[in-house]
């Protein structure tokens, strides 16, 4: 049987400030007074990114809106976000947990997968071993974690998120029963707001329950989805803990909340060419062509639709795949004023080999050179040393999604 | 002691192979007034990665303004510069 560590910083982005902010000599820790970190609310950015355990007792989620929070709890005190921070801190925890396992996957910036099976006979027992990772965690770096144990991934999981803050729990199989299955269906990782209403209208409101359900009947209610969360309410998870590298990216999309509503069409197609341009960046460091591209809009009234083409072939070049990008554009939109912009492109063909056709454009060659040269001048001098002529001496940010240049580590992988 | 995490002016004596040494340093105390101050004794030297920052705090004696004083610096690796950490 393996041996899984999930290990998960409690209250990542605050606790992270909290001991950076100890580190300049700020008078008190600010985990123990109701604050939060929040984006600016100028930019329509304000929400809560992470909030302290005071603030979590005065209502402040995480995900609400900074005017929200701030009427439930008034004498909050407000941080920004500090991604270099966050990122710092991140590495150094993934550092200090490769000293324990070669086999360390990053699952989000603030969660690490560890695979302990083979490093049992160095280090000993995984309860003490997980004891010490924890101490040094809070002693080296400054913050607190919680750590699950267990023989897969699911159960690591679910077992860290029990009690926090600075807890190790195991959630061995035949621990399910009394730690598990009792809590709420939606505590169940996989399971959101809208399938934990699903569930709830057939009386399914615990694990336990979902767990003794009929996986046929789960897939008939939930589609596809519906056995994964059946065998996971189990503790059944195959899924091996697998380094970042060698995990297969199926889509690469970035997209941007603006500050103020767009109702200009030039000035919305210069924010998807900023976009465009972060987004086939990313493609071609994977090594990939897409041949699916697709716009989503989300209009000041918070309605959201997308629109997507499957191409005849596969591309890579910024000006092609932007092309498609404001076809897409230009059939979906019906004028609304526009707050939010994205683009994403998948069905990925694994190399960037180009199947030619009748129909190529004659400049493909050029583009393809073009835009070699233009990724190793950003790779070298940074991302906005070289800009297209359109965005000279404009307002639009020429490279826009991502955090740091798209270095941030958000779920599901990132460069490594 | 306390954490004061004040940038400071220092000497330094960069050795072959060891870690950097420093020298004297100059800062502005709580009158503003500029003090300078010798560093005559080295008591540790402790790596640190503090909310993912690399650094070395040192802990000196110096003999300031006529008193014994134990304080600690503190070099960030990253951004090449000194701190006052605590005094």
């Amino acid at each position: 049987m393996k041996t899984i560590f999930h290990v998960d910083a409690n209250s990542a982005y605050l606790s992270w400030t909290a001991a950076a902010m100890l580190e300049r000599g700020y008078p008190m820790d600010i985990r123990e007074i109701p604050a939060v970190v929040s984006g600016d609310p100028l930019n329509r950015h304000g929400i809560i990114l992470a909030k302290s355990i005071p603030a979590k007792k005065y209502g402040v989620a995480t995900g609400q809106s900074l005017f929200e929070a701030r009427q439930k709890c008034p004498n909050l005190v407000v941080f920004p976000p500090d991604y270099d921070l966050y990122m710092r801190c991140s590495n150094a925890m993934y550092q200090l947990l490769l000293e324990y396992s070669p086999l360390v996957e990053r699952y989000s910036i603030d969660e690490c997968f560890l695979d302990y099976s083979a490093s049992q006979c160095k280090f000993g027992d995984p309860l003490a071993v997980a004891d010490e990772i924890k101490s040094r965690i809070k002693d080296e770096l400054g913050f607190t974690v919680n750590i699950g144990i267990s023989c897969n991934k699911i159960l690591a999981k679910m077992g860290s998120e029990l009690k926090k803050p600075d807890r190790i729990h195991t959630l061995w199989p035949n621990e399910m029963a009394t730690k598990m299955w009792p809590l709420p269906v939606g505590e169940l990782f996989m399971v959101g707001r809208a399938t934990a209403h699903k569930l709830q209208k057939i009386n399914i409101s615990t694990i336990g329950q979902l767990a003794s359900a009929d996986p046929n009947h789960m897939k008939a209610l939930l589609k596809s989805p519906g056995i994964a969360v059946w065998e996971f309410a189990n503790g059944i998870d195959e899924a091996p803990v697998t380094l970042n590298r060698d995990i297969i990216q199926k889509g690469v999309g970035n997209s941007t909340t603006i500050s103020h509503d767009v109702t200009d069409r030039t000035e919305a197609l210069m924010i998807l060419l900023a976009l465009t341009e972060r987004v086939s960046m990313r493609l071609r460091r994977l090594g990939c062509m897409a041949s699916l591209v697709a716009v989503s809009i989300k209009t000041n009234g918070f309605v959201r639709y997308s629109h997507q083409l499957k191409l005849p072939e596969s591309i890579n070049t910024t000006t092609e795949i932007y092309e498609y990008i404001r076809l897409l554009f230009d059939q979906s939109w019906k004028g609304e004023p526009i707050r939010h912009l994205g683009v994403h492109v998948s069905d990925f063909q694994e190399s960037d080999v180009r199947q030619c056709s009748l129909f190529d454009r004659a400049d493909t060659e050029r583009l393809q050179a073009l835009d070699k040269a233009v990724d190793r001048i950003r790779d070298k001098y940074g991302t906005r040393s070289i800009i297209r002529g359109r965005f000279v001496n404009g307002y639009v940010n020429p490279v826009q999604g991502g955090t740091n240049d798209s270095d941030f580590i958000m779920m599901g992988g990132y460069r490594q | 002691m306390k954490i004061l995490a004040k940038p400071i002016e220092a000497a330094v004596w960069f050795k072959s192979n060891e870690k950097p040494h420093p020298v004297k340093f100059r800062y502005i105390d709580l009158e503003g007034q500029v003090q300078y101050v010798n560093v005559d004794n080295i008591i540790d030297i402790k790596e640190t990665k503090m909310a993912g920052i690399k650094a070395f705090v040192y802990r000196c004696q110096s003999d300031i303004s006529g008193t014994l004083m134990v304080y600690e610096l503190k070099y960030l690796v990253n951004e090449c510069r000194w701190e006052l950490y605590k005094m």
